[in-house]
């Protein structure tokens, strides 16, 4: 085998020559040979035999978890133009103003105490159900 | 089989198994990268994780002018790359003009002794490289891409890579001739 520089040498074996072991190798190219050999190794550590199980099980409690979070402003909002349209329509035909209501506080909280349950359960409860699973 | 279209369409439509089958697909090529690149046994599957789960939240975007491989590739450089900035500036370290000159720590006799196998000893000093010679080698030897898909994931130039690649194996065929020398009796 003629004698090459490391740039023909490199070429060489980046072509992946057959029958290499029959061939004659100078000490640059068996060295190459070794090291090209190396680093084509798969390093033996790898990641955990159930990695896949757990990246798809973390992506479907995050895309639950953004569901809820969709589901949760559509309802507060469908809540809040409720009593919005109930408060407009009192005002406007029964000429109530909202100070005048009897249960004004019950009828505004209602849907604070609703949302805040939702934030609390996602928040708290839920969160901790993952944790721990 | 694994069919990459089909499984695209199946992840974007919310199929968790099908995400959980590109997972498994390219675990490997994510873990080398990532691996390769940050040197802590700790922190390496957390980013692994991290990179899959930019690829679930972008796989929309994904627009089939590459291969995936080469895409989930780019997105585990870039998060690799990323933590390192972040947490490890240390190992981001910059590549110094002479590289034929690059000193490598592990040269200790006992250490020698230590490295029983060619590959292993490869191992810790490609570990020692600066990192954009760590990628180039990782990206094509260990996920065999070619230097033109190696450009498109690290955003480098053909010629530096080619330069990148060339110059490191010299380097290490150099400290790798020593060490064989020293080995056999």
């Amino acid at each position: 085998m003629k004698e090459m520089n490391d740039e023909e040498l490199q070429q060489w074996l980046d072509g992946k020559p057959s029958n290499i072991k029959n061939t004659l190798l100078s000490d640059d190219a068996a060295t190459y040979h070794n090291l090209f050999e190396a680093l084509d190794k798969e390093p033996e550590k790898g990641l955990s035999y159930n990695f896949a199980a757990k990246v798809a099980r973390k992506v479907t409690i995050e895309q639950k978890r953004n569901n809820e979070l969709k589901l949760n402003i559509i309802v507060a909002a469908i809540f809040i133009a409720v009593i919005s349209t109930a408060f407009g329509l009192l005002t406007v035909f029964a000429k109530v103003t909202i100070t005048g209501l009897p249960y004004k506080w019950l009828l505004i909280c209602i849907p604070v105490i609703f949302i805040a349950i939702q934030y609390f359960d996602q928040k708290l409860v839920k969160s901790n159900i993952f944790k721990t699973s | 089989m694994f069919n990459e279209s089909e499984v695209i369409t199946k992840v974007l439509n919310g199929d968790v198994r099908a995400f959980e089958a590109l997972v498994k697909q390219y675990e490997r090529l994510v873990f080398y990268v990532v691996h390769r690149l940050i040197n802590d046994e700790g922190a390496v599957e957390d980013i692994c994780q991290e990179v899959f789960i930019k690829v679930h939240k972008s796989l929309a975007r994904f627009n089939h002018q590459s291969k995936l491989s080469t895409w989930i590739a780019r997105i585990a450089y870039l998060t690799a790359i990323n933590y390192l900035r972040k947490y490890n500036r240390a190992q981001l370290t910059d590549y110094p003009d002479d590289i034929e000159n690059y000193h490598f720590t592990t040269e200790t006799p006992e250490h020698l002794l230590n490295k029983k196998e060619t590959a292993n000893y490869v191992e810790q000093l490609v570990l020692q490289l600066p990192e954009k010679y760590r990628t180039v080698l990782t990206l094509y030897h260990l996920n065999e891409f070619s230097c033109l898909e190696i450009e498109e994931i690290t955003g480098m130039p053909e010629g530096t890579i080619k330069s990148y690649l060339f110059r490191a194996r010299k380097l290490l065929k150099e400290k790798l001739q020593v060490y064989l020398k020293n080995e056999l009796p």
